[in-house]
Parts: C-alpha cells; structure tokens; sequence
C-alpha cells in the first residue's frame, strides 16, 4: 500500500514521463542488472513517483510552522500544524492538567483551530504514535498500487514505451528494457552464426536459448542479459526477423518467411474510399458485424465466445489467408512489437498440425491454402474456430459433410474479364452461408479476371452496377441481396461491406426492395448516362 | 394529572425497544457507579477504587492525539473490560447478559428479538423477564 489520495484527481491520466523518470528509470535498472518489463517498470515508476510527491508536499509543509507531537509541550500562543487533521493549522489558546487515571502526568491544551472550532490536545504524553515522525503522512490515506496499475497501467505503460523509445539509453525488446550501456556485446560473428543456425531449420523459427547453444556467446553472471543482448543484436540486423507471440520470443530469418507474409498479396489490399457511415441503415451495421471482414474497423462489445464461425470470402479462399475480425481477434496471438507471429492451427478433426503467421497490421493470417483445398472449401464455406489447447495454436475446423452435388451460384469469367453468374451443380463438401457461395470452376481464369479488373480504369460505382447487373439475372424478381452482392463484388475487388453498402442507399440505380435485397433501377440508370 | 411516564401502561411486545434507565437508579438510590466498578475487569476494577478526581476524565485519540472529556468508568467498560471473552458468556445470567450488552453498545435501546438474536438466547423469555413488574438493573423500555 501506498499513500497517494494526496495527489490530484487525474495525477495519473495527466502524467508526462519526464527525464526525471527516466533517470530514475536507468538507475534503477543499472541496480537491478536484469531486463525488465514496461510493467515493472511502471509499478517502481508509480512508487517513486508518489515516494517524490509526497516528499515534496513534506517539505512544504514542514516549512509552514511546528509540526504538533504529542510528546511536546507548548505554551499560549504557539501555532502549530496538525499532520494528523489533513495538516490544519490552529493556535494555542490555554492549557491545564490533563485527568486520566491510565496516562501519566500530561496536560491538555485548547487550541483555536483555523476552521473556527476549538479542540483539545494531550501534550506532554510520550507514548503516542503520532509521536514517530515518519508517521506523519499516514493522514493522507493510501491506496492499493495494483489499483493504480489496474486504473492506468496500460496507459502509462504506452507513456513509458514512447518515451524509453525516443531515448537511446534503453533498449528495448519484446517489452523489456535494459541500459544500452551494460549489455553484452554482441558481434557480426555471432549473428553470422544465428543466420547460418536459423538458415538450417528452413524457415522454422527458433527461440533465443536454442540459437544461444549453438553461438559461443561470452559468459557472463547474468544468462537473462545475455540472451537479452543477443535478442538486442538480432532485432538490429534487419536478417532476422521476431516472429514470437506475447511472451515468447522466437526468431526467423525475414528472407525465409512465406512472401504473403512478408508482403501483403495484393488480393487483399483495399485503398480506403471516401465512407459516410450515417448513410448506413441498422440492417446494414448488424450485417457488417455479421461479415467478418478484417477491413471493418469496428468495435465489438460483445464477451468473446469460445467459438467462432466465419464464412470465407474469395480472396481469402485463393490465398489461403483467413480473416482476423474484430469479432475473432482474441483467438489469435498477438505481440507487442512483432509485426508478423509464428503460430500453429490444429485441424479440429484430424488433429494435424500447420504452421501459420499472423500479418498483425493487415489482419489476416496465412498458411491454409493447402488446407482449404485439402478440404475442398469454396468461397462461402463455413469454418470454425477456437481456442487451441495451448498457447500459439488454434482450432480451426471445416464444418464438412459427405460430399454432395447441390445447386449453388458459379462464376464463369470470360477471357475479357467479365463476368457471369449461373446457377449449376457441383460437388459441395462443407456447409456454406447461401449469400456468400461462390462456386469458381476455373480458378486461372477468375485469376485474369482480377488482373483485368486492377488494370481496369473503371469506377467503383461502374464495377458494383455491372456485377449487380449480372446477379440480377439468377433472381426472377431481378433482386440481389446487399450480402451477395458484396461476396460477388470482391471477386474484381477487395472491398468491405460499409462503402458498398454506403453505395447502394445513395445512388438512384439502386432501388431497396426491403431485407437488404435491392433492385437495379435500369430507368435511373439510363438517366445517369444520358 | 399523574406526570408518570406512559410506558407502564403499554404493554410491552418482541418490538418494543428496552434500554438501561438511568433514571431508575437515581430514583432506587442505588449507586450506579460501584455496580459499574463492579462489571469492570479486575485491572481496571483496581484502578478507579483509587481514582478520585471526578467521573470524567480527558480521553486521548490513540491516532490524533485529540482529547475528549467523558465518562471514564463508562468508556474503560466499553472499549476495555468488555471486550474480554469472558465478560458476557452463555453462563451469564439472562439479567446481567442483558445488562451487560447495553454497556457494551453504548446503551442504544434493542428489542427483546434483537437481544434474543445478540445473545443466543429465548425472545419471549427476554420478553416476559424485562416486561414484568419488577425491574431488573434499570431495563426499562425505552421512550423517545
């Protein structure tokens, strides 16, 4: 516990890391000698802090008169500051025998204090605790440091981080810091040999320790700094790259790392459009939430299930890429610098492991191309997700069924681009969500299509009109659902649900029919191009 | 017109607050203080045979120093003698068990339910024995 109910209200939301903190900061660990986390960091940080607040307050007010102990003895006249009355001040006004049969000979004075009220006071008592001076900030209260941690750590902790950055005394790694000036050192030599080591596990990542027992590291008493000062090292050569997830550091060489994940595919790269989201209906939000698109940047309130399901969009079947969603976010790793994470799915029904990296920035994880065609899975197919059994790896399972020849909407792209929409048989092996299937019998083809598409100088507005056009033809009404659409859509182009459905209420050629479905209005259309 | 209290004339129920009525020992010259003294615990029973400087006496707050004048032989009772285990136990006559809660809490008015929940003991019992016509110890019902 520590006293601190003394500072200001927001003392901590208001606080700016100053060099004082930083010097402390580096002093403290040049004591400690260990690399430490921003979280501990933060924890001394908070102590030191309020130890110098309240030092401070001390000393103004030790300043401002005497200080009353019972022990004392005052005459009429005396101004005294009372610590243990939130430091009010009063003046004495008489004084006489004190009476009490357990206490000995003391007397008792009256003392005019600053509110107006006169009180009482022992003096001359010996044995009292206010008689301990280091008692007297006790008055001011205390609270709970994990109270402090739990109300503004993370803040704080973004504080610090951002301001150890921008100084070169610290280093910095996987959330640890430790002074630039005590750390091993580490030379080309050592990071040849970790290139060498890691170009032998072919692309498979490996921690600090297992590089370290391999590499004639200098022996020092502290094995912690030393793996510290080679993480240091590593992380400096722009070779290697930190795949590891919170908590774990493991290292991987950046050339062999799969060129997906290296470099977002361009199947996946939006260019964001100008959006007005109050043109979107409540239908519509709650069909965004419902679509899992790592491109709506929306906020989920919703508690985290145990499980997720997600229904796959055509880019990401091609690239064997899955979607991190704001709503399936928690059942990925994540990391605190690390911009691409080394994780493993487990096949939910065989059990079979595959490795996997999260693209933290673009939110999408690679490594189930394999998978999905293993699986047989179309764009539409319904797959599961949970959390695996230990940490680094997650359940991803297919909700496949024996295969079957149903009717399903497919893709015929032309050598000019175009497409068209036909309802044919094919051999399905999973559930799917009916708004999203897409069935692409010739995956080379609907490739040129895309490319065609990125060259294309066509509008977005001219894009969505014609792949609407061509759906329309599959509903006798003429309707398309704003769902099937947006699947059918991301077949030329990657694109969210919110601009397209922004789109569809602002312009006249789109008529809504109601539920979402909505009419090409050809009159509206005719109008527009005159 | 009878300027006597009300109360003898309600009947008391499990609902009607009882308390200790100083005015009871006033008026049965019995002498307050030596039966308190007599409730005491055996330190403090020593300490105030010889004390004779008045009831009240400057109590000092253990945190603040501050002094407050009260009632000496009351507030040694209350914040000393009886916290001691043995000072109210399932022994205890049901007289002197009542009693001896209200020195405890300050003499605040309790129902016979409230006693009988405090001290384990029979509500009607407490009842019957506080509501009859002799009083026992000064307990009393008690009348805003």
């Amino acid at each position: 516990m520590i006293p601190s109910s003394f500072l200001p209200a927001d003392y901590w939301q208001s606080l700016e890391i100053n060099k004082y903190d930083t010097d402390f900061l580096l002093s403290y660990l040049f004591e400690l000698e260990t690399p430490t986390q921003t979280k501990e960091l933060i924890s001394a940080l908070v102590v030191e802090r309020v130890r110098f607040e309240q030092e401070m307050i001390l000393e103004k007010r030790r300043g401002s008169g005497k200080i009353y102990l019972p022990k004392e003895k005052y005459k009429i006249g005396d101004e005294l500051t009372f610590p243990a009355l939130g430091w009010k001040k009063g003046k004495v006004l008489s004084l006489r025998i004190g009476k009490n049969p357990e206490v000995d000979e003391f007397e008792v004075m009256t003392v005019a204090m600053e509110d107006g009220n006169e009180s009482l006071f022992a003096m001359g008592v010996d044995e009292h605790a206010l008689n301990i001076e280091n008692k007297v900030g006790d008055a001011d209260g205390e609270v709970d440091l994990v109270a402090v941690m739990d109300s503004f750590g993370s803040a704080l902790e973004e504080k610090l981080a951002t301001a150890l950055e921008a100084g070169d005394e610290l280093v910095g790694i996987a959330d640890h810091w430790f002074p630039r000036a005590l750390l091993v050192d580490v030379n080309i030599g050592h990071l040849n040999l970790a290139e060498a080591i890691l170009d032998m596990a072919e692309g498979e990542p490996l921690d600090t320790a297992e590089l370290m027992k391999d590499i004639d590291m200098p022996e020092g008493d502290n094995p912690a700094l030393t793996e510290f000062s080679l993480n240091y090292a590593l992380q400096e050569d722009p070779r290697f790259d930190e795949v590891g997830s919170t908590g774990k550091i493991l290292w991987c060489l950046e050339r062999l790392e799969p060129e997906e994940v290296r470099d977002v595919p361009e199947m996946l790269r939006y260019t964001p459009m100008d959006l007005d989201r109050s043109t979107l209906t409540e239908e519509m939000l709650a069909l965004e939430a419902k679509l899992d698109d790592e491109l709506s940047k929306i906020s989920v309130e919703e508690i985290p299930a145990k499980t997720a399901t997600i229904s796959l969009l055509y880019p990401h079947w091609r690239l064997g890429t899955f979607p991190i969603s704001e709503r399936v976010r928690s059942f990925f790793p994540s990391a605190y610098e690390s911009p691409r994470i080394r994780f493993t799915f487990v096949d939910g029904a065989s059990g079979k492991k595959m490795p996997a990296w999260v693209v933290k920035e673009n939110s999408y994880v690679y490594g189930l191309k394999e998978w999905y065609e293993e699986k047989g899975l179309l764009p539409g197919s319904l797959i599961d997700i949970r959390h695996g059994k230990s940490a680094g790896e997650v359940i991803i399972q297919a909700q496949t069924h024996r295969s079957k020849r149903d009717w399903v909407r497919t893709v015929i792209a032309g050598t000019d681009g175009g497409l068209v929409f036909a309802t044919l048989k094919h051999v399905i092996n999973a559930n799917f969500d009916d708004r999203m299937i897409l069935a692409i019998p010739d995956p080379e083809a609907q490739d040129n299509a895309w490319e065609i598409a990125q060259k294309s100088e066509k509008q977005f507005d001219t894009i969505v009109r014609s792949v609407m056009q061509e759906l329309t033809k599959l509903n006798s009404q003429g309707h398309v659902h704003a769902q099937e659409l947006y699947s059918a859509l991301n077949l030329l182009k990657r694109c969210p649900p919110a601009p397209l459905f922004s789109l569809l209420v602002t312009r006249p050629w789109a008529e809504h029919v109601g539920d979402l479905y909505f009419h090409l209005n050809d009159e509206a259309t005719i109008k527009e191009e005159v | 017109m009878s300027t006597k209290k009300t109360f003898s004339l309600v009947k008391p129920t499990l609902d009607t607050p009882f308390h200790i009525d100083f005015d009871w020992w006033k008026e049965n010259e019995r002498s307050w203080r030596i039966h308190l003294r007599s409730v005491m615990c055996a330190e403090h029973q020593e300490l105030y045979l010889t004390w004779d400087d008045g009831n009240m006496i400057d109590w000092i707050d253990p945190d603040t120093a501050e002094v407050k004048v009260v009632d000496g032989m009351q507030h040694t009772l209350m914040s000393h003698c009886a916290l001691d285990p043995e000072f109210l136990t399932a022994r205890t006559s049901l007289v002197e068990a009542v009693f001896r809660l209200f020195l405890t809490n300050g003499n605040a008015p309790l129902t016979s339910r409230e006693l009988g929940q405090a001290l384990g003991r029979p509500e009607m019992t407490i009842l019957k024995t506080l509501a009859g016509i002799r009083v026992y110890r000064g307990l009393r019902p008690y009348c805003d």
